[in-house]
């Protein structure tokens, strides 16, 4: 719903505001800056060729010369654009030169004060800008701070070759183990041979003399890489072997088997001290 | 053994050489699963006549014989059969399928879907097919010889290892030896043309196989009563047994025989006895048969394939440990 005439009131209380900004506007250039905040001053002096002093990145207070007007009475204004840092009294003779480069011999009462934007209320009277007190304090171990880290540099430089000292190959003792060689076929099927001359041969017992009496030749005539079927073929096909296995497979695998008599006479060469014998007959 | 039993082995393996040169070893595994009544896997190139030898033997013995080449669209009813509507009598009837043989050449097993895998091995091992609620024994005997191509693995279904176990060999053929692969390429240049009706075809190796078979299923059984008396001694048996152990404890071996393969063993070795005109068994059958009997049955363990080693290698490493 519109009432009528709020326009104009709306209108008016704008008007109002725009003019209060501007007052407060003026008032803050009057009056001293704050630090981070951009302003101009004008200043009075008895000289129109004073130059600002060039600066480096630590100052607290960047001066730009803007423009300078003679004055009444023989001075001149200077018009200068400013930002400090760093809330207190600036001598302008800090900051401008003359031609030549010496310090501009200016009054102390020349000055650009610059205040803090915090609220006063709040702050101690001689608050100076610090947020956190800082004291230098001595380094607390080995002597100061500087002898420290020259002893863990040190430390650093030996650690590398005592690295390197430590990480070598270190010289095995050679010990000679006198490791005893597996027992071959023969010496293996001795104990099976005996116990087969003796009638007391379990069937485990017949397998194991089997498997070993197979090995034992398969090792004296076999070729290496030989498939076991193969072998076991050529083992039968040598006159020695071939009626070995023969006569073995008629006594542990034919039905009726074999007497007692050609059991021990299959077994005979294998008996001791008789297998030596067989071996130098197969080496030969 | 008396000559009279194991002519009927001569007698097949002389047709069989009358189709197929070579392959002497793959005759007598089929004539060893005939014998037996167990079930061969044979594992080969494409062109190594794995169909043509199962056609031979079975046109050798007067066996009833069904050969299915496996698709992957195959359902389990093309195998066993299904019950179909007699529209005339508007009554089920059963309709028994290609598995109601004695001699089923199963082609190219592993491009099959699980399911009909699963259906075969199912009446492989139970020997009886059930279709609705009705259970048909198979006849008898009943054999089935299957093959697979090891080298084409894209669409296939690879038979898991409680599937392969139910085959009692996996035989490997291999390429024939260049003096029969000769012999083959003469054979081929006599065989001529095929006249028919007017029409002519040249005539290929299926072509050789007819006349009449040599031995009669009487035959076949009488064998087989003489394999179940072939002697198997207790040293064999330890043999075998530790054959059978030594899979199931050595470390590049991730799964070791079933107590089935020693089973396998003391069956194949009597029907190799039988067929080398022996009535006791010795340890050559034993090492003959391994590989067949075992490497289908044992999985190596990741370990040991990443090392690059062999299933052959390691059963060789477990013969040579045994003898």
């Amino acid at each position: 719903m519109r009432v009528p005439g709020s326009e104009f009131i709306r209108g008016a209380a704008a008007v109002l505001l725009a003019a209060m900004q501007i007052a407060v506007a003026t008032a803050a250039e009057r009056g001293p800056g704050s630090i981070g905040m951009e302003k101009d001053v004008a200043v009075t002096l008895d000289r129109g060729d004073y130059r600002p002093k060039p600066l480096d990145d630590r100052t607290p207070l960047i001066l730009r010369l803007e423009d300078v007007k003679p004055a009444e009475g023989g001075s001149f204004n200077y018009q200068f654009h400013y930002i400090a840092f760093e809330p207190g009294r600036y001598k302008l003779s800090d900051y401008l030169i003359q031609p030549d480069g010496s310090p501009a011999p200016l009054a102390e009462s020349a000055s650009i004060e610059v205040g803090s934007i915090l609220v006063d209320s709040i702050l101690p009277p001689d608050f100076n800008g610090e947020l956190n007190a800082f004291g230098a304090r001595p380094f607390p171990w080995f002597g100061g701070y500087r002898l420290m880290m020259g002893g863990l540099a040190v430390l650093w430089l030996c650690g590398l070759p005592a690295l390197i000292w430590l990480g070598r190959k270190k010289k095995v003792a050679v010990v000679e183990e006198v490791v005893a060689p597996p027992p071959t076929y023969a010496e293996r099927m001795r104990p099976f041979v005996e116990a087969a001359a003796a009638g007391e041969l379990t069937t485990s017992g017949q397998a194991e003399l089997e498997r070993l009496m197979s090995g034992y030749w398969r090792e004296k005539i076999g070729r290496p890489g030989q498939r076991m079927a193969e072998a076991l073929s050529a083992l039968k096909k040598h006159p020695e072997a071939g009626s070995l296995l023969r006569a073995l497979e008629h006594w542990l695998h034919q039905p009726g088997g074999a007497s007692r008599a050609e059991i021990e006479r299959l077994l005979e060469p294998y008996r001791l001290p008789a297998v030596a014998v067989v071996e130098q007959e197969v080496v030969a | 053994m008396t000559d009279t039993r194991t002519q009927f082995v001569q007698a097949v393996r002389d047709r069989v050489a009358e189709v197929v040169v070579g392959q002497d070893v793959v005759v007598e595994r089929m004539m060893i699963a005939l014998l037996t009544g167990g079930h061969l896997l044979l594992l080969g190139v494409p062109g190594t006549a794995k169909t043509l030898l199962v056609n031979a033997v079975a046109k050798a013995v007067d066996l009833q014989f069904s050969r299915v080449q496996f698709t992957i669209d195959m359902l389990p009813s093309d195998i066993i059969g299904s019950e179909l509507l007699d529209q005339a009598t508007g009554k089920f009837r059963t309709h028994q399928g290609p598995v109601f043989t004695n001699l089923l050449l199963a082609d190219e097993i592993n491009r099959a879907a699980p399911k009909v895998q699963s259906a075969l091995l199912e009446a492989m091992q139970e020997r009886k097919v059930t279709i609705g609620n009705a259970t048909y024994p198979l006849p008898m005997p009943f054999l089935v010889i299957a093959t697979q191509n090891p080298i084409e693995q894209a669409g296939t279904f690879e038979l898991p290892e409680a599937q392969l176990d139910r085959f009692m060999l996996c035989h490997r053929i291999s390429y024939p030896t260049a003096e029969q692969e000769e012999e083959v390429l003469r054979r081929q240049l006599k065989m001529g043309l095929k006249r028919v009706e007017g029409g002519a075809m040249p005539k290929t190796a299926f072509d050789m196989i007819g006349g009449e078979p040599v031995c009669k299923l009487d035959d076949l059984v009488a064998a087989m009563s003489d394999v179940q008396s072939v002697h198997v001694s207790e040293v064999f048996m330890k043999h075998c047994v530790e054959l059978i152990r030594l899979t199931r404890t050595h470390p590049a071996i991730e799964m070791g025989c079933s107590p089935r393969a020693g089973l396998s063993i003391v069956q194949a070795a009597r029907a190799r006895a039988f067929v080398n005109q022996r009535d006791y068994v010795v340890p050559e059958d034993l090492f003959e048969l391994a590989e067949d009997v075992v490497l289908h049955r044992i999985r190596l363990s990741y370990e040991a394939l990443a090392d690059g080693q062999k299933p052959e290698k390691v059963l060789e490493e477990l013969l040579h440990q045994l003898g």
